[in-house]
């Protein structure tokens, strides 16, 4: 299946999701569902790159948003909504990770069945080359060429200053090349 | 005068459209007489390219966890009654959460939600 891609919007993306966040921080039901809308997939796409696991990635896009239902009136507006709802879902994401490579659970490749025809293999290649890049440089390459974002936005999602973010691009740009072309 | 390590640095967001004025001139700019750095920008185009397609490709989150949110979120289902056929459907279910029994009625068609009537959450019917 082959879906739209959600990037980061302009100003009136974030203008509009303020409003919404607002209103669910006040109980509104049908606001939290538009937002959970907007942000859900996005934050599931994220997980599963970091993850690479469509189960766990499912997880942690649902913890997240049970958090922003939560904690929505928590939000101080220092920075986009976006951001702080990807910031809940590195945390547990992150938090999944270290579970993996404490031994806690298999890791797994969760990717579809191979297939013969080019596209799908072609794809599989990427995700396979995406897979094989440390965590920190595969949130990097989701975030900049999926969501779009702007190197410093990244550095404020990743808590990290925007010289290593670039220099973790630099790396992983190389070794996706190197896989790719 | 960039280096071509710092300029290879910007490329990336200089092929998505996400530098500055500036920093964005500077890399064009160096672009010009360096054949070097143009080849990254053409190997990024198409590591970006594949990237996109291969995470836009994949499933998307499914329909289900949406009622798995609401019911974390928003509360406990006490009573749903579902009428019509697979094209078309009502649903219409009352909810137990912190803030009383909100009733809801949605409409499926085709496949696709619409609601129709939400009454009883914190700030009123809706």
């Amino acid at each position: 299946m082959r879906t739209e891609r959600r990037t980061d919007g302009g100003e009136g993306d974030e203008r509009t999701e303020r409003a919404l966040l607002v209103r669910t921080a006040e109980g509104d039901e049908s606001a939290f569902r538009l937002l959970y809308d907007r942000l859900a997939d996005r934050v599931f796409r994220y997980a599963f790159t970091l993850l690479h696991d469509r189960h766990l990635a499912e997880e942690v896009a649902q913890e997240t948003m049970v958090i922003v239902w939560k904690q929505a009136a928590t939000f101080e507006g220092r920075s986009k909504v976006s951001t702080w709802v990807f910031g809940i879902a590195r945390f547990r994401a992150l938090d999944l990770l270290r579970k993996e490579k404490r031994g806690d659970r298999v890791p797994e490749l969760d990717l579809v069945e191979p297939d013969p025809a080019p596209a799908v293999e072609s794809r599989e290649r990427t995700l396979r080359a995406i897979g094989t890049l440390p965590e920190e440089q595969r949130e990097v390459v989701f975030l900049t060429f999926y969501e779009g974002r702007s190197y410093g936005e990244i550095a404020g999602i990743l808590g990290i200053p925007e010289g290593t973010v670039k220099s973790r691009m630099y790396y992983a740009r190389r070794s996706l090349a190197e896989a790719l072309i | 005068m960039n280096t071509c390590e710092e300029i290879r640095e910007l490329i990336p967001w200089y092929v998505e459209g996400r530098l500055g004025p500036e920093e964005s001139s500077a890399v064009a700019t160096h672009l010009i007489a360096c054949a070097e750095c143009l080849r990254e920008v053409a190997a990024t185009v198409h590591v970006r390219g594949s990237v996109r397609d291969a995470l836009s490709a994949q499933p998307p989150l499914p329909e289900e966890a949406w009622e798995r949110v609401s019911r974390q979120a928003m509360g406990r289902r006490l009573a749903q009654l579902d009428v019509g056929s697979f094209l078309v459907g009502l649903r219409l279910g009352a909810w137990l959460t912190r803030r009383g029994s909100p009733l809801r009625a949605d409409l499926h068609v085709l496949g696709r939600e619409v609601h129709l009537m939400n009454r009883g959450k914190k700030g009123g019917a809706s």
